[in-house]
């Protein structure tokens, strides 16, 4: 016998102890597990076990049922009972128990193709070695495209991932080609494909849709932070990293996706070393005590969320417009840049903004800057 | 916490393999609630139907009393069922006693032929229970497997 058959047929003893507990609390039936030979193997009643019975001999007090599931045979079922309804009774339970091991076969061969993906993803996450053959490997046994154009989706739960559940994600219809880990108790990476003919300008929707689809089906009370598009396995990290990013610099809230790509400025913004930052205008954080660091960030921010538009920036903040001229004119001074009239000076402005919050963190977990 | 009907569906052979293994995990359900009359009251039987499918998943056999009961009593975890009527009889009941869902799926007739009249595999009750589940709101469509397309023009006719 194969591994497999010793496997499945070990799953089906397991399996039948359920059935014979079931049995027991019944006094009217006895209930058997016979091999192909017809030979007890595990009976309710367990002076049966060992004994030979003709499986061919099915009458109004014995029903014999052969076990078919996925067109290989596990022995037979026998039913012993003095009841009308026996022939009724013994085929439910030879449904229930094909159901249960048909249950039980997929249940196994989905948990040995998520070990897979959790292999993939921890080669995919991989920074330091990208190990190319383990990885087509890998894609070639899970039977995913690896040309697809995926995304990283991370979902947190705080309050913990069911491991059972997740492991059902593979089922969803929409998920056939989605690649995904249980990065921990808490978070869920998955790689998640979107159809050829996808518009660049629909992508956004397209996940805004799934993630609707997984909080319908019992995803809830989750946050979702969703990378950069990456057609290259090689760069499947970097889509993971974006969300990463996402999830140290911006707030988020459960229920609500978080899109990198729209938040690419500030991005981009951070990955300036914000030592450079401080080294050149080190001379005017002296000069800048007089500001209100926390203030000028804000205005900052706000200028930029409003396309650098001055009186719809003064009406979020609550500011008379003028009161915010008379600012961004002490911010020039100070800076000695030119916000109001020229492209360079807005993103200096951004850049002096990211430099002095970056300052204000380090001030308050008591570094000495 | 909630009661969410993830899936309706009339089907004489109530548990059986199709439903328990691929529609309880395709639907991502906890619940397998059968609404069958004639079984409610044996507690054997419902005891083999659990056999079915391993904990946590759980399997209930009610008549629609008590499946109404069930949906409406406060629970203290998120409850997804996959209600499965004995027939349109008694899912019109369920429907008449306050039972809400979108949409109630009915598998495909053994030989998928074109199915043009509702009157081929429905008798006169059976398309006076279909029209009365639908003025509820309630669509009903021809599905089988998960991965099977949704027909529901022909109970449009």
């Amino acid at each position: 016998m194969t591994r497999t058959g010793k496997v499945r047929n070990m799953m089906l003893v397991e399996v039948f102890k359920e059935f014979i507990n079931v049995i027991q609390e019944n006094k009217k039936y006895t209930m058997g597990l016979l091999n192909q030979d017809g030979c007890v193997i595990s009976c309710s009643k367990e002076e049966y076990i060992g004994c030979h019975f003709d499986i061919n001999d099915s009458n109004s007090n014995n029903m014999f049922h052969e076990i078919k599931v996925k067109n290989k045979y596990y022995g037979y079922i026998w039913v012993y009972g003095d009841d009308e309804n026996l022939k009724m009774i013994s085929s439910l339970l030879l449904d229930s128990l094909t159901t249960r091991l048909m249950y039980e076969i997929n249940t196994n061969s989905l948990k040995q193709k998520v070990t897979k993906d959790d292999e993939l993803i921890k080669y995919l996450i991989n920074d330091e070695h990208f190990d190319l053959k383990h990885i087509l490997d890998l894609i070639n046994q899970l039977g995913v495209d690896k040309n697809k154009t995926r995304v990283a989706v991370y979902i947190v739960n705080n309050k913990g991932f069911k491991e059972e559940e997740i492991m059902h994600l593979k089922l969803k219809p929409d998920s056939k080609e989605v690649i995904y880990s249980l990065l921990d108790n808490n978070s869920l990476l998955l790689f998640k494909d979107i159809p050829y003919d996808l518009e660049i300008v629909e992508v956004k929707n397209y996940f805004e849709k799934y993630i609707r689809s997984l909080q319908d089906w019992g995803m809830q009370g989750c946050s979702y932070l969703v990378g950069s598009l990456q057609d290259k396995l090689k760069q499947y990290i970097v889509s993971y990293q974006n969300c990463l990013w996402l999830k140290k610099n911006v707030d988020f809230s459960v229920d609500e996706p978080l899109f990198f790509t729209d938040y690419l400025f500030e991005y981009f913004v951070s990955k300036v070393q914000f030592d450079d930052v401080r080294n050149i205008f080190d001379f005017y954080k002296d000069r800048s005590k007089g500001i209100d660091i926390d203030e000028f960030t804000n205005i900052a921010k706000q200028l930029f969320m409003n396309d650098y538009n001055i009186t719809q920036t003064a009406d979020d903040l609550f500011l008379h417009k003028n009161t915010l001229i008379y600012k961004l004119k002490k911010y020039e001074k100070i800076f000695n840049i030119d916000i109001r009239g020229s492209f360079q000076g807005k993103v200096l402005m951004a850049l002096i903004a990211n430099a002095l919050s970056q300052y204000q963190k380090l001030k308050q977990v008591g570094e000495k800057i | 916490m909630s009661t969410t009907i993830k899936l309706a569906r009339i089907d004489k052979r109530l548990l059986h393999a199709t439903v328990a293994l691929n529609w309880t995990r395709f639907i991502n359900a906890n619940y397998a609630v059968i609404v069958d009359p004639s079984y409610n009251n044996d507690p054997f039987i419902t005891k083999v139907m659990q056999l079915c499918l391993p904990e946590p998943m759980k399997v209930k056999i009610f008549s629609v009393e008590q499946l109404m009961a069930f949906i409406n009593e406060d629970s203290t975890k998120n409850r997804n069922l996959m209600v499965i009527f004995k027939n349109l009889a008694t899912a019109k009941e369920a429907v008449e006693a306050g039972f809400k869902t979108n949409e109630i799926q009915i598998p495909y007739p053994a030989i998928r032929i074109v199915i043009k009249k509702l009157s081929v595999f429905f008798n006169e009750e059976e398309i006076q229970d279909i029209r009365y589940i639908q003025e509820k709101g309630i669509k009903l469509f021809y599905q089988t497997a998960p991965l099977d397309n949704k027909e529901y023009s022909v109970f449009k006719k």
